[in-house]
């Protein structure tokens, strides 16, 4: 799995790292505040024979992009489902307003080096689409009338080796795909067999636009985002490089979007302020990551180490071990064991959805991006 | 086409398809019989598999409907043994994990090859059972955990499945969480704590108008919708959480919403490990 | 002058020189597991315990548990690509029960309505891991059920037939409207088979599967309930009664009985000549035991309609077995057809 890929750190090096980045505030290897993303250059419309893509390149070099190609299919009314149509008669589902399937979007992500039957490929995959699906909106967009439906299908391909572990990048990447993907106009009415508008800019954007100028309040949805987000001690830390999720404590992966909730009730109560204060943000999934660190080499204590004479003799193995799963020392790295504290969990859920916090922060950047 | 297994007939062949349909196509809901904090019987045993070093069988209370399946899990595990000699060294145990379904295990017939979800299972019981495990007692061997599920937590009945696959996935994930643990406690495997697997969901019953409650451990065709839900991986003496796995739909302003949810996770996750407790204290009486 | 004797406690000398502890074991009179050379380990059949196939049974077989679960599927005779139509219900009844070359059993192996899989890489045992793709022994074991399914004629293949008869239930009310022509095309037909998927998952493996998957096959076919079927024109397509069901029609009851030949000398040891050395035929080996043995003989009998009759029989390696032993080996195999019966009930 790429998240395990080993780092070549030493353990002194990896408890050097894990110390710096516990201090307050934490002092990361490459300069940057804790809530900082990497720099990175974002383009649109790069693929033209698709109806959405986007690149993304971060400053460390790694690189992806996404393509997204909508296609008309044939909705398969389970044959169960059948009656209902019958019974519901015409008008009863109103306009685009239908129920939408998971099965109508597909997702595959390609890293080079990892075979496609990769776990680890399958669990981002899982966790991008997740993302995606769990905003019951989307799939809702997708529908053309009764018997068509778009089918969307979501390339995402990691062009350069996996230097971190690449989620954050794919799902920025394919937020911006899915910001920039249009389908044609419909012309057709009613439930006979769809025809469309050739004229391509004519077609409605699958994520429609903020009106005018009013960048302040979006009330549509946007696509996900996905978060890494890592914590050493108490210290929480965004988008973390490689080297940095070698020594976290814990890692997750975040799911937020940003707009009004399609599904009603629990959003109801949601305080009015929003249209001043950022965006109003809905957690649609989290994820714990199996940290890397979990599989880092240990290093020995002076104490443990016969090597400095401090144990000399025959009952070495014995205190040896005592030292190794006892108490940790001062500056020797030990892999971490056992889970996440509660609390810390709760923080870093808290701070990435902080309002006005970093996620706002992304959005706007992606905002930013001309669509072409 | 997988020509080491006998694959039938060359036509597609399709499941049977019900008459019954009208009454059908609105979800029956049948409404839950339990409170909301408890959570179905489980029962749990270990040493199913002589010929492995660790097994355990989990079954779930089926619930009083017919044609309605409770989880069956079986779990085996071998190792520590051994890593080939071409593998690199590691300091640590090296796990991993397989979780298949039974061809039979759900409505629709599975075929033998794992899928991406089947995939991605591994990889959740993974991050909840490497935390659990000291696996530094062990360099340069390796640990096999293999979970098949013979038959997932579904109704028969319900033909609108819709959406549902996802958190039948959470509530196998908790089980396979759960009978991991006991097979590896079976195996004489190190770990810091027994880790346990638990459920709750975010539920909404009478309407889309209804006030939404929380449940633990849900049966997805109990419920009229389920906004969100969580899948918790706790360790109960370390207090600690070695997986968490939260999907849904929840306003980013409402925390309390989200935390109260992630409690109740613990607590299903605590009722598991009682069983599981109880289970191994068994076996060493 | 004396030979060293090293004392070893039992397991770990089963595990250095498996063979002699055997040979030590059986010149005593008993087996290394305890059993005599022609007992068998206890079976249990437990039905129905799966609820999403249609029909499924639990076997154990000492430590050997096998779980097995039937599962029918429709297959649309546009699907078939030699889809042979035979004329009148006459025709189909003649293969029915016109011996076994008939025209009945031709359909479940022509349109292979019967698909049987065994999968033992469910770390059933330490040397069945999963990822990798069946092992040979897999293979094997699930074309010796393909085969003897249909050889021992278990299945009728007018169970598995969905007939659309437009004679029955509607009164011809369209018939004015429809035309003459389509009247007189309208006669009784088959328009789908149900395809049996017969999916066997090992969940704990500890010698002679064979026989645990065989039996497991029986109940599990004996268990099976499919639903009722009709033909809905207005759709084309078959639909099933939810509420009506209609069990298979099982005939006869044919029980596996395997075993393995030990002999005194190890197989490695040059070629063996019949009658050199002793030797002991092992009913029902276990793992250990199978692993030892190189000639294995599988017996299948049916003895339900009050006589023997020899459904299969199999022999692989080694020369021991000869006539007068298989014959009598049969006697054995009757003995266990009757613990098998009684574990079926």
């Amino acid at each position: 799995m790429s998240s395990t890929n080993h780092v070549l750190l030493s353990p002194a090096e990896l408890a050097y790292l894990h110390a710096s980045l516990s201090l307050t505030p934490p002092i990361r290897p490459d300069g940057r505040a804790p809530t900082q993303f990497r720099p990175l250059v974002a383009e649109t419309g790069i693929l033209p024979g698709t109806n959405g893509s986007a690149r993304i390149c971060f400053a460390d070099g790694t690189e992806a992009i996404v393509g997204v190609k909508a296609e008309v299919e044939r909705t398969v009314v389970g044959p169960e489902g059948e009656g209902v149509i019958v019974e519901g008669g015409e008008g009863e589902v109103e306009e685009g307003g239908g129920e939408g399937e998971a099965g109508w979007v597909e997702m595959t992500v390609e890293i080079p080096g990892v075979r496609d039957d990769d776990s680890g490929t399958a669990f981002l995959a899982a966790m991008l689409s997740e993302g995606l699906l769990a905003d019951e909106g989307f799939v809702r967009r997708l529908w053309i009338n009764r018997r068509f439906h778009w089918k969307l299908y979501l390339d995402i391909i990691l062009i350069s080796p996996p230097l971190s572990y690449p989620l954050p990048l794919l799902s920025l990447t394919t937020h911006l795909a899915l910001l920039s993907t249009r389908l044609p106009r419909l012309k057709s009415e009613g439930d006979e067999d769809p025809f469309f508008d050739d004229d391509w800019a004519a077609a409605p954007y699958l994520f429609p636009r903020p009106n005018g100028k009013s960048t302040t309040f979006v009330s549509q949805t946007r696509p996900p985002i996905t978060l890494l987000v890592m914590a050493v001690g108490n210290n929480i830390i965004f988008d973390p490089s490689k080297e940095e999720l070698a020594v976290a404590d814990v890692a997750l992966a975040v799911s937020v979007t940003a707009g009004s909730s399609s599904s009603q009730a629990p959003s109801k109560h949601v305080p009015m302020d929003t249209s001043t204060e950022g965006r109003n943000l809905r957690l649609l999934s989290i994820r714990t990551i199996d940290p890397p660190s979990r599989l880092t080499p240990p290093g020995v204590a002076n104490a443990a180490n016969s090597a400095y004479g401090a144990n000399a003799g025959q009952k070495t193995t014995h205190e040896a071990q005592a030292t190794a799963e006892g108490e940790a020392v001062e500056g020797v790295w030990r892999a971490p064991r056992g889970g996440a504290k509660r609390m810390v969990l709760g923080a870093l859920v808290q701070k990435v959805l902080e309002r006005g916090g970093v996620v706002d922060e992304v959005l706007d950047a992606l905002e930013g991006v001309d669509l072409g | 086409m997988d020509r080491r297994r006998i694959n039938g007939p060359a036509g597609a062949t399709q499941p049977p398809v019900f008459d019954d349909v009208v009454s059908q196509g609105a979800k029956t809901v049948s409404g839950r019989s339990r409170m909301p904090d408890a959570s179905r019987k489980m029962y749990l045993k270990t040493g199913v598999t002589p010929s492995a070093s660790g097994s355990a069988y989990l079954e779930m209370e089926t619930s009083a409907k017919p044609g309605a399946s409770g989880l069956k899990l079986s779990c085996s595990v071998h190792g520590p043994r051994a890593l080939p000699r071409s593998a690199p060294f590691s300091p640590h145990i090296v796990l991993s994990t397989h979780i298949k379904y039974a061809p039979f295990a759900t409505k629709q017939r599975r075929g033998y090859l794992r899928d991406p979800s089947e995939r991605d299972l591994g990889i959740h019981l993974e991050a909840a059972l490497r935390g659990a495990i000291i696996a530094d007692r062990w360099p340069k061997s390796g640990v096999d955990i293999i979970i098949s599920i013979v038959e997932g937590d579904q109704d028969r009945e319900t033909s609108k499945s819709q959406g549902e696959e996802a958190w039948d996935m959470m509530n196998a994930l908790a089980g396979c969480i759960t009978v991991a643990a006991a097979a590896l406690a079976d195996a004489g495997i190190d770990c810091v704590d027994t880790v346990a697997g638990g459920v709750a969901a975010l539920v909404q019953d009478g309407g889309a108008d209804s006030t939404p409650t929380i449940v633990v451990d849900p049966i997805p065709s109990d419920h009229a919708k389920i906004l969100a839900a969580c899948c918790i991986a706790y360790l109960p003496t370390r207090d600690e959480v070695t997986n968490l796995w939260f999907r849904g739909d929840l306003p980013a302003s409402d925390m309390d919403l989200y935390t109260h949810l992630v409690e109740k996770g613990i607590l299903a996750s605590r009722n598991a490990n009682c069983v599981l407790t109880n289970c191994l204290m068994e076996t060493i009486e | 002058m004396t030979t060293p004797t090293i004392d070893l406690p039992g397991p770990i000398f089963a595990k250095l020189a498996p063979h002699p502890y055997q040979l030590r074991a059986l010149s005593r009179g008993a087996r290394t597991n305890g059993r005599a050379t022609q007992e068998p380990r206890a079976l249990s059949i437990n039905a129905s315990p799966l609820s999403h196939a249609h029909g499924s049974a639990l076997v154990r077989l000492g430590d050997t548990t096998v779980l097995c679960g039937v599962r029918g599927e429709l297959l649309p005779v546009e699907q078939i690509p030699q889809f042979r139509p035979l004329g009148g219900e006459e025709e189909y009844l003649e293969g029915e029960y016109g011996g076994a070359g008939g025209i009945g059993r031709g359909e479940l192996r022509d349109y292979d309505l019967l698909v049987p899989n065994i999968e033992l890489a469910t770390g059933s045992a330490p040397q069945f891991l999963p990822g990798v793709p069946p092992t040979a022994l897999a293979q094997t074991l699930s074309t010796r059920v393909y085969s003897l399914l249909h050889a021992a004629g278990l299945v009728k293949a007018g169970d598995l037939r969905v007939w659309y008869r437009p004679g029955e239930g509607k009164k011809q009310e369209d018939g004015g409207m429809e035309g003459v022509e389509q009247e007189v095309a309208e006669e009784d037909r088959v328009v789908a088979y149900w395809v049996l998927y017969i999916d066997l998952l090992f969940l704990s493996y500890d010698g002679n599967p064979f026989d645990a998957a065989w039996a497991a096959v029986v109940a599990a076919l004996r268990d099976t309930k499919l639903p009722v079927t009709r033909w809905d024109p207005d759709r084309e397509m078959v639909v099933c009664s939810r509420a009506e069901e209609r069990k298979l029609n099982i005939k006869g009851l044919p029980v596996a009985c395997s075993a393995a030949v030990f002999m005194e000398k190890e197989q490695s040891e040059a070629v063996t000549v019949a009658g050199d050395g002793r030797n002991w035929i092992l009913l029902d080996p276990d793992r250990l035991e199978e692993t030892l043995c190189k000639e294995m003989i599988t017996i299948v009998v049916d003895c339900s309609d009050g006589e023997t009759r020899i459904k299969s029989l199999e022999k692989q390696g080694g020369t021991v077995l000869g006539r007068e032993l298989i014959r009598g080996f049969v006697g054995v195999a009757e003995e266990r057809w009757a613990e098998v019966q009684m574990a079926m009930k």
